[in-house]
C-alpha cells in the first residue's frame, strides 16, 4: 500500500505552477524575440518579456515570505538515496537564485537601454542611477547565460520526476498536485467534447490567425497595388517628365530664346502630358498641388508661336526636379511602410505561435490530468470494492464517460454487495440447516450409543457369566498346577539339599588335594629353577666351545688358504725352472755350434798355416770357452732337475698338508655345528626349564585358588542348603496361600463352600506329598 | 518610338545622375549608440546604417517640418537599412527599441 503523499500546501502549489508557465512562456517569448522584423511587435513583445519577468519576481518573493507559515511538509517514505536527496536540495536553490536573479538583471539591463520598467503599463520606475556602456554590455550578457542555466535546471527539474517515475516508481509530482478526494468524482463534460473543445480552441486560435494573417496579406497587396498606382506611378511620370524637359534643354541647358520647332514642341508636350499624369496618381497634398502648378507653368512657358524664354524653362526644370525629390521621399517611405506592413504579417504569425503553443500545452495537461485523475479514482474504488473496504458513499458529478463509469461500478457494487448478502443469508440458512442436523445426528448417534451401550452391557453380563465359569475352571485348574509346582519344587529342593550336601563333602576333598597339590608344585617349580640355572651354566659352556670351534674353523680355512697360495708359489717355481731349462738346452745349442766352429776355425787355421797360428789360439779357447760352457750348464741343468723335483715334491706335500687342513677344517666345522646345536639346545632346555618352574608356580596359585574355591563352595553348599531349608518353607506358605487364594475364589463365585470342600478334600494329598526337610546334619 | 526614346533617355539619366550622386556615408550601430551624434550629408545622398551590435536595433527617421517619417523596421545583429535622403532638411534618428540610441542628419 503506497503511503500517503506529503503534499505541498496550496499557495506553494499555486505559485510554484504559475511561476512554471512564466517561465516556460518567457523561454518561448526569449526564442520569438530573435524571430521579429517589426518594430512594433518587438516592442510589444519585449513589453511582455519584461513584465512577466517582474510577475516571477513578485511572485518569488511571496514564495520567500510565505514559506515560513506555510512549510513543505517532509515525505521520508520518498526513500531518496543521499546523493539525489542532495542533488534535488541544491537544483531547487539554484532555481531560488537563478530566478530571482533573472529578472533583477533585466530590469538593470532595461535601465541600460534607457526604458522604464513597467508593471502592468501601472507604473513605471526610471533607472535610479547612470548605467556605464560596459556594465550594459556584461548585464546582457549575463541574463543570456543565466537564461541558459535555467533551461539546464528545468529540463533536470523534468528528467528527475521522469527518473523517479520511471526507475524508482514514485510520483514525486503528485506533491505538488492537489488532492483528489476520494469520496468524490467530477467528470462534468465527456471527454470527446473536452478534446472537441481543446483542439475546436488550437484550430480556432490556428485560423483567426491564419485569417487574420490571410487578410494582413490582402491589405498588405492592394496597399502595395496602390502605391505602385500612386506615388511609384507619379513619381516615374514626373520622372519621365524630368527627362523630357531635359532634353529640351539641350546637353548645356543653353536653349536660346527662340521660337519652338517642333521637337521642342514635343518635348514639351511630353513633359506637360507626363507631370499631368504624374498629378493625376499622386495623393492629394503639396505633390499633387505642385504637380497641377507645374502643369500650368509648362503651359505658361511653352506658347505656342511666341519665343519661349530660357528663364521659364529653367524655373520648371527646377521645379520639376523638386517634385523628383519630393516624390522620392514619398516612396520610399511608402515603400518602408510597406515593409513594415509585411513585417507585421509575419510577426504576427510568429507571435500567434506562442499562444498557441502555450495553450496547447496547457490543454494538454488539463486533459491527462483530468483523465489520469478520473482513471486512479476509479482504480482505487475497483480496489477498495476488490479488497472490501469500499462501503462509503461516492458523489458523482458530472456526465462524463469517467461518471457514467463509476455509476456503473456503483451499481455493480450495489449488485455485489446484494448478492453478497443473499450469500450470507445463504450461509446463515445453511449453517441452521448444518447445526439441526448435526443435532439429529448427535441425537442418532445418542440413540445408537445407548442401544450400543445395552447391547454391550448384555454381552459384558454374558462375557462376566462366561469369566465366572472360566474362572472357577482356572482355578481349579490352578490349584491342580500350583500343586504339582509345590510338589516338584519340594523333591527338587530335596534333590538340592543332597546335592549340596556332596558338594560340601567333594569341596572338603579337594581343598585337601590343593593343598597337597600346592606342595608338590612348589618342590617342582624350586627343583625347575635348579635345572634352569644348570642348564644356563651349560649353555654358557657350549657357547664357549662353539666359539673355540668357530676360531679353530677359522684357523683351518685360513691354513688351506696358505698352502694353496704356497702351492702357487711352488708351481710359479716350477715353471721358471723349467723356462730355465729350456734356456739351457738353448745355450747347449749354442755352445754345441761354438764348438762346432771352433773346430772348423782350428781347420782353417791349420790350413792356414804360420798366418793362422793366431786365429788357431783363438779358436781353441773358443772350443774351450764352449766345453766349459757346456759343462756349466750341464751342471745348472742338474740343479735345475733338482730344484724342480724338490718343488714337485714340495707341492705333493704342499698337497697333502692341504688335505688334512681341509679334514680339520671339516672336523671343525662339526664341532663348531655341534657346539651351536648343543648351544641351542642347552638355552631351548633353560627356557623349557623356567616355563615349567613358571608353569609349577601358577599351578601352585591355581591349586591356592582351587583350595579358596573348595572353601568358597563348602561356604555356598551350606547356604544352599539354608536356602533349601528355606524354599521348602515357604513352598508350604505358597500351598497354604494358594489354598486359601482359590477358596476365596470360589468362595466369591458362591460355590466357596464346595470348592472348600474339595479343597480340604485334597489337602491332605498335598499334605502327604510335604515331607519333612532334611536334618540340618546332613548337610554338614 | 517615341516612348522607347524616352525610356532610353530616362534610363541614361538615371544611370548619369547614380554616377553623379555622392557615396553612401556609413554609420554604425554598435554598443547601443550610433558611431556619430550628427552627421551632414547632400541632398539625395544616401545614408547607411549598419547593426555592428550584438542585440536588434531599429532606424526611425524624422524629418523636421518636410514631412518625412520612416520606420526602418527591426535590424538584427549583422543587416542594416540604406535611406536615400532626398529632401533637405534636419532630420532626428533614434532606435526604436533603445531610447537613449539618437543623432541628427542634416541634409543640405
Amino acid at each position: 500500500m503506497q503511503p500517503p503523499v506529503a503534499r505541498y500546501p496550496r499557495p506553494l502549489r499555486h505559485i510554484h505552477w504559475i511561476v512554471a508557465l512564466l517561465v516556460m512562456a518567457q523561454l518561448a517569448v526569449a526564442v520569438v524575440l530573435t524571430q521579429l522584423r517589426s518594430l512594433a511587435y518587438g516592442q510589444a513583445v519585449l513589453e511582455l518579456h519584461r513584465e512577466m519577468g517582474l510577475v516571477i519576481l513578485i511572485l518569488l518573493l511571496v514564495r520567500l515570505a510565505i514559506g515560513r507559515k506555510f512549510r513543505v511538509p517532509k515525505q521520508p517514505a520518498l526513500g531518496m538515496p543521499a546523493w539525489q536527496s542532495g542533488v534535488a536540495t541544491t537544483v531547487h536553490r539554484l532555481f531560488y537564485v537563478l530566478l530571482i536573479l533573472q529578472p533583477v538583471i533585466g530590469i538593470a539591463v532595461s535601465w541600460a537601454r534607457g526604458d522604464a520598467v513597467k508593471l502592468i503599463g501601472l507604473i513605471a520606475v526610471s533607472a535610479p542611477f547612470e548605467i556605464s556602456d560596459a556594465a550594459r554590455d556584461n548585464l546582457m550578457q549575463a541574463h543570456i547565460v543565466n537564461a541558459v542555466l535555467l533551461l539546464c535546471l528545468t529540463m533536470l527539474h523534468i528528467g528527475a520526476i521522469v527518473f523517479n517515475r520511471v526507475v524508482r516508481g514514485v510520483s514525486v509530482i503528485e506533491r505538488m498536485l492537489p488532492a483528489a478526494p476520494a469520496e468524490r468524482l467530477i467528470n462534468r463534460t465527456p471527454i470527446a467534447i473536452q478534446m472537441s473543445v481543446a483542439f475546436g480552441l488550437l484550430i480556432t486560435i490556428a485560423m483567426l490567425t491564419g485569417m487574420y494573417a490571410i487578410s494582413k496579406y490582402r491589405d498588405f497587396t492592394q496597399m502595395t497595388a496602390v502605391f505602385q498606382a500612386g506615388e511609384v506611378a507619379a513619381a516615374n511620370a514626373t520622372r519621365t517628365a524630368q527627362v523630357a524637359w531635359k532634353e529640351l534643354l539641350g546637353p548645356a541647358g543653353a536653349v536660346p530664346d527662340r521660337i519652338a520647332d517642333q521637337p521642342m514642341r514635343d518635348l514639351a508636350d511630353t513633359a506637360r502630358s507626363s507631370v499631368e499624369d504624374a498629378a493625376s496618381h499622386s495623393k492629394p497634398g503639396d505633390v499633387r498641388n505642385a504637380l497641377t502648378a507645374l502643369v500650368g507653368n509648362i503651359t505658361a512657358a511653352t506658347p505656342a508661336g511666341a519665343a519661349w524664354r530660357l528663364a521659364e524653362l529653367r524655373s520648371i526644370d527646377t521645379q520639376l526636379q523638386d517634385v523628383v525629390d519630393s516624390e522620392s521621399a514619398d516612396v520610399f517611405q511608402g515603400r518602408t511602410e510597406n515593409d513594415e506592413e509585411a513585417a507585421r504579417g509575419h510577426d504576427l504569425i510568429v507571435v500567434a505561435l506562442l499562444p498557441t503553443a502555450i495553450v496547447g500545452i496547457f490543454v494538454a495537461l488539463l486533459l491527462a490530468r483530468s483523465i489520469s485523475g478520473s482513471l486512479n479514482r476509479m482504480s482505487m474504488f475497483v480496489r477498495a470494492v476488490a479488497s472490501g473496504q469500499s462501503d462509503g458513499a461516492m458523489e458523482v458529478i458530472g456526465r462524463g464517460e469517467f461518471s457514467a463509469l463509476m455509476r456503473d461500478m456503483l451499481t455493480m457494487r450495489m449488485a455485489v454487495e446484494q448478492r453478497g448478502d443473499e450469500a450470507a443469508a445463504q450461509r446463515r440458512a445453511f449453517e441452521s440447516d448444518r447445526v439441526r442436523l448435526a443435532e439429529e445426528s448427535q441425537e442418532r448417534e445418542a440413540a445408537a450409543e445407548r442401544q450400543a451401550t445395552a447391547e454391550r452391557q448384555q454381552a459384558e453380563a454374558e462375557r462376566l457369566n462366561q469369566l465366572e465359569r472360566e474362572r472357577h475352571l482356572l482355578a481349579a485348574e490352578f490349584e491342580t498346577q500350583v500343586a504339582g509346582i509345590v510338589e516338584s519344587v519340594t523333591h527338587t529342593v530335596r534333590d538340592l539339599k543332597v546335592t549340596a550336601d556332596k558338594m560340601a563333602v567333594s569341596a572338603s576333598n579337594s581343598a585337601q588335594c590343593s593343598r597337597d597339590a600346592s606342595k608338590v608344585a612348589r618342590q617342582t617349580s624350586e627343583t625347575a629353577s635348579l635345572i634352569a640355572t644348570g642348564a644356563a651354566q651349560l649353555s654358557t659352556a657350549a657357547k664357549t666351545v662353539r666359539g673355540h670351534a668357530g676360531e679353530s674353523k677359522s684357523q683351518a680355512k685360513r691354513a688351506v688358504e696358505e698352502a694353496a697360495e704356497a702351492k702357487a708359489q711352488i708351481d710359479s717355481l716350477v715353471e721358471a725352472t723349467r723356462q730355465i731349462s729350456n734356456i739351457a738346452e738353448v745355450i747347449i745349442d749354442i755352445a754345441r755350434h761354438t764348438n762346432l766352429l771352433a773346430v772348423n776355425a782350428r781347420v782353417q787355421a791349420a790350413l792356414a798355416g804360420e798366418a793362422g797360428r793366431g786365429f788357431a789360439i783363438v779358436a781353441t779357447e773358443v772350443k774351450d770357452l764352449a766345453a766349459k760352457t757346456r759343462s756349466a750348464i750341464d751342471g745348472i741343468a742338474g740343479q735345475i732337475d733338482q730344484v724342480s723335483n724338490g718343488a714337485s715334491r714340495s707341492v705333493e706335500f704342499l698337497q697333502r698338508v692341504s688335505a688334512r687342513i681341509e679334514s680339520l677344517e671339516g672336523a671343525a666345522t662339526g664341532i663348531f655345528n655341534s657346539a651351536d646345536t648343543q648351544c641351542a639346545s642347552t638355552s631351548d632346555i633353560a627356557d623349557r626349564v623356567a616355563e615349567i618352574s613358571v608353569s609349577t608356580r601358577s599351578v601352585a596359585k591355581n591349586i591356592d585358588e582351587a583350595q579358596s574355591t573348595a572353601s568358597a563352595t563348602k561356604d555356598m553348599s551350606t547356604l544352599v542348603l539354608e536356602a533349601a531349608d528355606l524354599m521348602e518353607e515357604r513352598a508350604l506358605q505358597l500351598e497354604e496361600q494358594v489354598t486359601r487364594f482359590v477358596l476365596q475364589i470360589q468362595e466369591g463365585s458362591g460355590g466357596a463352600a464346595a470348592h472348600a470342600g474339595s479343597v480340604s478334600a485334597r489337602r491332605p494329598l498335598a499334605a502327604a506329598a510335604h515331607e519333612p526337610p532334611m536334618p540340618q546334619a546332613m548337610a554338614g | 518610338m517615341k516612348q522607347i526614346t524616352l525610356a532610353l533617355g530616362l534610363v541614361a539619366m538615371l544611370a548619369a545622375a547614380a554616377t553623379s550622386a555622392d557615396a553612401p556615408v556609413t554609420v554604425n550601430q554598435k554598443g547601443l549608440q550610433f558611431s556619430v551624434a550628427e552627421l551632414s550629408v547632400k541632398k539625395g545622398q544616401t545614408v547607411v546604417f549598419f547593426n555592428d551590435d550584438r542585440t536588434t536595433h531599429n532606424v526611425t527617421v524624422s524629418g523636421d517640418g518636410n514631412g518625412v517619417s520612416v520606420n526602418g523596421g527591426l535590424q538584427p545583429p549583422g543587416a542594416d537599412f540604406r535611406m536615400p535622403f532626398s529632401k533637405p532638411g534636419t532630420y532626428a534618428i533614434s532606435c526604436g527599441i533603445h531610447p537613449k540610441m539618437k543623432m541628427t542628419i542634416v541634409v543640405q
